[in-house]
């Protein structure tokens, strides 16, 4: 075992603990339905935006999340995770959005579930180990991804449907008293 | 088969990534009733429908919802939340269309998570199928003896040699001579890589190469008892003959194109004949045959079959073999024996039949094997008929062909000057090597490099390999489970009765054994057995 090979394979040790963690470690907001009730659902989706031009002391543009209350053809209303208030965001000063309308399928854990399991395979876990990992990681990614949209595959109009209120903000409503 | 495997795994995981970008359009609003009775007219099953009110409340009802035109209402049974979503009311609830600000539609998504779940079980039940195949047969899982490589990035299916196979203890040690074919040597130093492969311990006493220098289409071929013969002339095959018909073409080239038979289903033990022509020999003084062959699976098995019997025991009956020879001699002999060698005989026109000349055995499935049997007796006639009996499902066969002796000769012995291991110079392995009383220990995984440094440069050489040692084969808990103490006794004992009975076992074996083993072998750029 030479010292690259010892240092190539705890990399890749290292690189699949850092997906499982990541992969296990988003957690869903508690207003997103499960796949099996998204049509029931009484809530907005929560939706993730990226600002266009303003930017924190790093220098990263600001990402507002919470959930979708309503839009319309200039501007989009938050209900922002972090204050637990209603933040309006002029559409023309939007970079990207990204929205999930259900929760994510946990299947994280599959990947060291499945290519650990291969150790009973004797040597021919030089193909099946692998063959694990990339089904595994692939489910994974799948279902991490799933229940997804963003600007890339849906308009601002079609947005409108994710939304709380997707007919606007009722008139009589003040939007400093929606939770 | 890699490279199909290789291409299945990229089309999984392009579908998973389409189906992850996969978009669900299951929801639809509607800004007045209308356009909501007519276009869910059709739907087999009703939507829910929310219908979102002017006051910010919002109403979901259940699939059993109508609209009433009359009265203007719409009417089912469901749940109303406020503003914020607080439940305020559940049951038949009547909503006047005039309060409603849009209507909503969901689609009900069918099992959403079914791609990821069967992606899933169908790998959970591959590796269930591949644990099963380890579990019921795991003497199939693992492979045997320590291989050598010319080119080391070769796998191996090229190994150009596998040394003492027979060698399952340390009183089983012994040496193996393997021929590496002619080599042209432009510096004078040659370079051969010794893998293990397989999860045993090798204990390797002596590797060594045997060269020979070459003239002109010289040749010097290894007999079965070590003896070196320097050859020129090369007859080919004219035509080969087997139960299955026609074989010429298999046997006639060193192509790696092997003739195999399968076993005998009623008796390991059955032997077969094969029929071999050359015409045109034209010079038939000192004839000698050439024959490239090594094993198929079958010694493999009984080997493992042993371990397995002796179970729990393995390493009490080990430590009888090693103190009692007559023990060894049996188990080593027993089966050995009732197999038997490649027979070979040669057409005899005066006496009108055949005659024995000798046989060729050499234990392992890995390397082929070039060696070379001198014929007595031959008369001079340009036609020489040789028929080879072995045992059925026993052996593979790549090339034969005739060749003249010119004189028995002795090749140079020549140690090792420097190994590497896995690319590092490694001085204690040498000085293992080259001590008569010590032995370099080659774990799974390991990879040692030897050089060694011939007497001239610019010279063709005829090489062989010497090595010399013994393995242990690492038990497994699973083997444990097939202790038969009997069945052992009838192996060894009553080898006959053994290879009948046992014909059926083997046969289902068979058919998957070569793959299983092949796949087997462990990769020494992968694996370590100091990393684990």
């Amino acid at each position: 075992m030479t010292l690259k090979h010892s240092h190539t394979m705890k990399t890749n040790i290292a690189l699949i603990g850092l997906l499982i963690i990541f992969f296990s470690s988003c957690t869903s907001p508690r207003y997103l339905p499960s796949s099996d009730k998204i049509d029931v659902n009484e809530y907005g989706s929560y939706i993730k935006i990226i600002h266009k031009t303003a930017s924190n002391i790093d220098g990263e543009l600001i990402a507002i999340d919470g959930e979708l209350i309503a839009i319309d053809s200039n501007k989009i209303v938050v209900l922002t995770e972090q204050t637990k208030k209603c933040l309006t965001i002029p559409i023309s000063e939007i970079k990207h959005f990204k929205l999930r309308h259900a929760k994510q399928k946990h299947y994280g854990w599959t990947i060291p579930v499945f290519t650990l399991a291969t150790i009973a395979h004797g040597s021919f876990l030089k193909f099946t180990a692998p063959a694990n990992l990339i089904v595994t990681i692939s489910v994974t990614a799948s279902g991490e991804n799933a229940f997804k949209y963003s600007d890339k595959d849906m308009s601002y109009e079609k947005l409108r449907m994710f939304a709380r209120f997707p007919q606007g903000i009722p008139s009589n409503i003040d939007l400093a008293s929606i939770k | 088969m890699k490279k199909n495997i290789l291409y299945i795994l990229t089309i999984t995981a392009v579908i998973f990534a389409i189906q992850a970008c996969k978009t669900y359009y299951f929801r639809s609003n509607y800004k007045d009733a209308n356009s909501l009775i007519h276009e869910t007219k059709d739907l087999q099953t009703k939507p829910f429908l929310k219908a979102h009110l002017k006051n910010g409340d919002v109403c979901i009802l259940k699939d059993s919802w109508k609209i009433d035109t009359t009265l203007n209402i719409v009417c089912g049974n469901g749940t109303q939340y406020d503003f914020n979503r607080k439940q305020i009311f559940q049951g038949s609830i009547n909503i006047q269309i005039d309060s409603v600000a849009i209507f909503e539609t969901n689609v009900k998504i069918l099992n959403p998570e079914a791609g990821r779940i069967t992606a899933l079980s169908l790998m959970a039940g591959l590796d269930v199928v591949v644990g099963l195949i380890c579990l019921t047969n795991p003497k199939a899982c693992f492979g045997s003896c320590p291989t050598f490589y010319i080119n080391e990035n070769d796998n191996f299916h090229y190994a150009d040699a596998e040394g003492f196979s027979n060698a399952i203890s340390p009183s089983m040690e012994y040496y193996d001579i393997d021929a590496l074919n002619h080599h042209s040597i432009t510096n004078n130093i040659f370079s051969i890589t010794m893998k293990n492969e397989a999860l045993e311990t090798h204990c390797v006493k002596d590797v060594k190469i045997l060269a020979y220098p070459l003239d002109n289409e010289e040749r010097v071929y290894q007999s079965p008892t070590n003896d070196f013969y320097l050859c020129e002339n090369n007859y080919s095959l004219s035509l080969a003959k087997a139960d299955e018909g026609d074989i010429t073409t298999l046997l006639k080239n060193q192509d790696r194109q092997e003739r195999f038979s399968l076993s005998d289903a009623n008796n390991l033990s059955s032997k077969e004949e094969i029929y071999l022509t050359f015409d045109n020999v034209k010079s038939t003084d000192k004839l000698g045959l050439i024959l490239n062959f090594r094993q198929t699976m079958m010694t493999t098995y009984f080997i493992y079959s042993a371990m397995g019997y002796m179970g729990d025991e393995v390493g009490d009956i080990f430590a009888k073999m090693e103190t009692n020879k007559d023990t060894k001699d049996k188990l080593k002999n027993g089966i050995k024996k009732e197999l038997g060698n490649i027979d070979i005989y040669t057409w005899s026109e005066q006496k009108n039949n055949w005659e024995f000349q000798n046989g060729f055995y050499e234990t392992g499935p890995i390397a082929i094997n070039r060696q070379f049997i001198p014929l007595q007796n031959i008369k001079s006639n340009s036609n020489i008929k040789i028929k080879l009996v072995l045992n059925k499902g026993l052996w593979r066969m790549d090339y034969a062909s005739l060749t003249n002796i010119k004189k028995q000769v002795t090749p140079i012995e020549i140690s090792p000057t420097t190994i590497f291991n896995k690319g590092k110079l490694d001085n204690t392995a040498l000085g293992e090597i080259n001590s008569p009383d010590k032995y370099l220990l080659s774990m799974p995984g390991s990879e040692y490099k030897f050089h060694f440094t011939l007497p001239s440069t610019n010279t063709d050489y005829e090489l062989f390999l010497y090595s010399k040692g013994y393995y242990l084969e690492w038990m497994r808990e699973h083997w444990i489970k097939d202790k038969d103490l009997l069945k052992l006794k009838q192996m060894v004992d009553n080898p006959k009765k053994y290879l009948r009975e046992e014909a059926k076992n083997y046969k289902q074996y068979e058919a998957t054994i070569e793959q299983e083993f092949w796949n087997s072998k462990i990769d020494t750029k992968t694996f370590s057995y100091y990393e684990n």
